[in-house]
């Protein structure tokens, strides 16, 4: 049968349908959190069936909803690798499973009582960090690794 | 002939055509890749086919033992590739849109009756590595999406989510020729795997 008169047929019977190439299209454009997210989940649900076979808690979604104090849908929507998380989230799930959820490739500085603690970067790439002051609400610009000397600390600090 | 199944049909672009089965809320081309990309849905499979993964061939193949979470992370991005294959660019032209699918879908007799020679003799059949299968009707260069599986063993027959797959095939193809084909219509049973 020819290629035109099969499709005749179908178009006659045929309701256009755009839900695959939406939804694709969709996951194109936030293909960059959508992995993210999904692996989180993954960890999440390897967690709970870890701690299924263990009998330990939480061991199911219901029981990390209770934990957590949000509803088991929100829970659901994350194993589903459906919710865009916060850090806030992404904290308090880690607490609830004692399990690290997001590691980060680049170490950082951390500042301790305003004195810089150097901490080892995987390159030497400029990276720009803003430091809220404890003590008072003026920020301020790290700019690492230095592009000039400033005496003993190996940090410029730019106003 | 009575079949267990009814559908309806959804055209997606021209020459791609996907089944609706009835109880479903959306076409199987759009549920299979919703169901690909949830790792809710892929932890409960995988648990329940555990076995499978676990097979010496996959262990070969992949050089390493298959955990279920390497399974479901494998699974998200085998999907992305696949769904790459149906998803027609804003410009993208019909012949080239066709044209990848042509050059995509083998069909599923041919393969089955030269899977012994393949698995002797193609060194790309032992190197596979993905799992996700879409299947499909053929006439002429027109495509009929009936349905798709996560194939973990040998033959479709092997596991009863495959062969339903293998039953829609065939329940298909029968209705469209009992309502809408000459019964001498060539349908080609064919499938997308990665």
């Amino acid at each position: 049968m020819e290629n035109n008169k099969v499709r005749e047929i179908l178009d006659r019977v045929a309701v256009e349908d755009t839900s695959f190439q939406e939804k694709a299209a969709w996951r194109e454009a936030n293909r960059a959190w959508l992995d993210r997210s999904a692996k989180i989940a993954i960890a999440i649900l390897s967690t709970l069936r870890s701690n299924r076979k263990e009998s330990k808690a939480p061991a199911t979604q219901k029981e990390l909803a209770e934990n957590l104090g949000i509803s088991p849908q929100q829970i659901n929507k994350i194993v589903r690798g459906q919710e865009n998380l916060t850090l806030e989230t992404i904290s308090r799930l880690e607490q609830a499973l004692s399990i690290r959820l997001v590691e980060f490739a680049h170490s950082y500085v951390t500042k301790t009582s305003y004195s810089m603690v150097k901490t080892e970067f995987t390159s030497w790439q400029k990276i720009e960090f803003s430091i809220s002051k404890e003590m008072n609400s003026t920020a301020e610009t790290v700019v690492y690794p230095p592009e000039a000397e400033s005496g003993e600390s190996n940090y410029a600090m730019a106003a | 002939m009575n079949f267990s199944i009814s559908f309806a049909i959804r055209k997606i672009h021209d020459g791609l055509y996907t089944v609706k089965y009835s109880g479903s809320s959306q076409p199987e081309l759009t549920n299979l890749f919703e169901k690909w990309n949830d790792p809710e849905y892929l932890s409960d499979f995988f648990e329940a086919n555990e076995a499978d993964l676990h097979s010496e061939f996959w262990h070969t193949a992949l050089g390493q033992p298959l955990t279920i979470d390497k399974a479901i992370d494998d699974t998200i991005q085998q999907a992305e590739q696949l769904e790459k294959c149906f998803y027609k660019q804003e410009h993208e032209s019909y012949e080239s849109f066709n044209t990848r699918l042509n050059q995509s879908f083998v069909s599923l007799l041919k393969s089955e009756v030269y899977k012994p020679l393949y698995q002797s003799l193609n060194k790309a059949y032992k190197s596979k590595k993905g799992w996700l299968r879409i299947y499909a009707l053929r006439i002429d260069t027109t495509y009929i999406v009936t349905g798709g599986a996560i194939k973990l063993t040998g033959k479709m027959e092997d596991r009863p989510h495959t062969q339903q797959q293998l039953d829609n095939l065939r329940n298909v193809a029968q209705l469209l020729k009992q309502n809408y084909f000459d019964s001498d219509t060539d349908f080609d049973s064919v499938y997308i795997e990665i």
